[in-house]
């Protein structure tokens, strides 16, 4: 979900058609416009907006094949692309230490 | 309003309550097979859609899809290659056990959570994959290890760390509790003494045909400290399971995955709320079928534990009892109590 509207530790996110206000607890305080990955009301953790497209997209088809509607369109871009870890998580970055 | 990313599944207990005691059923909303968009695909396809419909625990999901292809396919990992699987989807569950008890339960009880432990607890498991492979590692056959011991033993002390202030935190989360809390964990013994584990189903037919849990006694709470000691336990538990797999890790080639593979297969893999398990058919090379069977999946299945414990329950206690029963039961989807014949219900 994207954040449309930050509060300290509180923001109010869209995704999926809908708005929702979701606890920052876990991630900390995040600035408009970043993505977040939200679970029962909670961010766990911000993703870029690829990645968050990717989520989104996935979703999407599976509620598309629920539906009998063509869902191929949403996940045709997995085709012959390789997944790769996430920002921060290259070995050539240094290890996340002990925070908090 | 809550959201679930993943395959959007909710559970309602319906319940009905009766002179002689209560029934409830459970009615699941959403999709019957997420992983059914993955038909027809490659296996390095399915295997990444798998972590974008599940990315509350993808490296389970996604190991216990590769499990699944790989026995389709005949094809075996070599020792050094299946731990360090096991550990990048240790690591996992291990970060989900802190979020889950420090976090999670706390906030049940209206007290203060520690995200900072949680925080810590993830990065150090993000920091253990990272240690492990050189770029991809969910390949059928394994991938490149490019094993940074001294790395990955930093993160792990790291999570062992934070699983020792787990015990801590939990210790002084109970002396802080309301006492009201232990009279509801005091129902959990009398309906079995037993918290509920997904396991292994014998076959696939009874699994997919009559969902239900292989029940076994893995911890006992007989009180709200039992609780908490035994998550804590259960944490630290799983940071030792990772250093033994990190000890068993060397570089070693990946195995060949044919590219038209045909055959079934079944893939396990851990999770902070039990096991996970995948079964797929492969039909050279490309996925003919791909099911999943979580651990709330069995907990929450019609005439499943929770549904059964419910039913259980005095009607005088039940208002106050059966979220905490729901809550112990862990679903990682939302689940709300409905009374039938309610509006919510209808």
């Amino acid at each position: 979900m994207r954040i449309v509207e930050s509060n300290g530790l509180v923001a109010l996110c869209d995704g999926a058609g809908r708005q929702e206000t979701v606890s920052l607890a876990l991630t900390g305080e995040l600035a408009e416009g970043e993505y977040v990955l939200v679970h029962l009301g909670t961010a766990l953790r911000s993703m870029s907006e690829e990645e968050a497209a990717d989520i989104s997209n996935a979703i999407s088809a599976v509620a598309a094949a629920v539906e009998g509607r063509d869902y191929e369109h949403l996940i045709q871009d997995l085709v012959d692309r390789e997944p790769a870890l996430p920002p921060g998580l290259h070995p050539d970055d240094d290890l996340p230490g002990q925070a908090g | 309003m809550t959201n679930t990313p993943a395959t959007s599944c909710s559970y309602d207990l319906v319940i009905t309550q009766a002179d002689e005691g209560a029934e409830c059923s459970v009615v699941r909303r959403g999709p019957a097979n997420a992983l059914a968009v993955t038909g027809g695909r490659s296996c390095d396809e399915g295997i990444r859609l798998a972590g974008l419909l599940f990315p509350i625990c993808p490296r389970a999901h996604m190991a216990a899809g590769l499990s699944a292809m790989e026995a389709a396919a005949g094809v075996m990992l070599s020792s050094e290659q299946a731990a360090a699987r096991e550990a990048a989807v240790l690591a996992e569950a291990a970060a989900s056990s802190l979020w889950r008890a420090g976090f999670t339960w706390p906030q049940l009880m209206g007290l203060a959570p520690d995200p900072g432990l949680v925080r810590s607890g993830r990065q150090a498991s993000d920091g253990i994959l990272a240690a492990l492979f050189s770029e991809n590692w969910a390949r059928p056959g394994g991938a490149e290890i490019v094993f940074r011991a001294n790395d990955a033993r930093a993160a792990l002390n790291v999570l062992t760390e934070c699983a020792e202030q787990l015990e801590t935190a939990s210790a002084e989360i109970v002396s802080a509790a309301d006492r009201t809390f232990d009279q509801a964990f005091t129902v959990l013994p009398a309906l079995g003494n037993q918290l509920l584990f997904a396991d292994t189903a014998p076959d696939r037919i009874s699994a997919e045909e009559t969902p239900r849990s292989q029940a076994r006694a893995a911890q006992t709470a007989g009180t709200l400290s039992d609780w908490f000691a035994a998550q804590a336990a259960a944490t630290r538990a799983l940071t030792g399971q990772l250093a033994d797999a990190l000890d068993r890790i060397a570089p070693a080639p990946a195995a060949n995955f044919p590219s038209d593979a045909t055959g079934t297969g079944m893939g396990i893999a851990t999770t902070a709320r039990g096991r996970l398990r995948h079964i797929i058919d492969l039909d050279h090379g490309r996925i003919a079928r791909w099911t999943s069977t979580a651990p709330t999946d069995w907990n929450f299945a019609l005439n499943g534990p929770a549904a059964n414990y419910a039913a259980q329950l005095a009607r005088d206690e039940f208002d106050r009892i059966a979220p905490w029963l729901i809550a112990a039961l862990d679903p990682c989807s939302p689940c709300r109590i409905v009374p039938a014949g309610s509006a919510a219900h209808a």
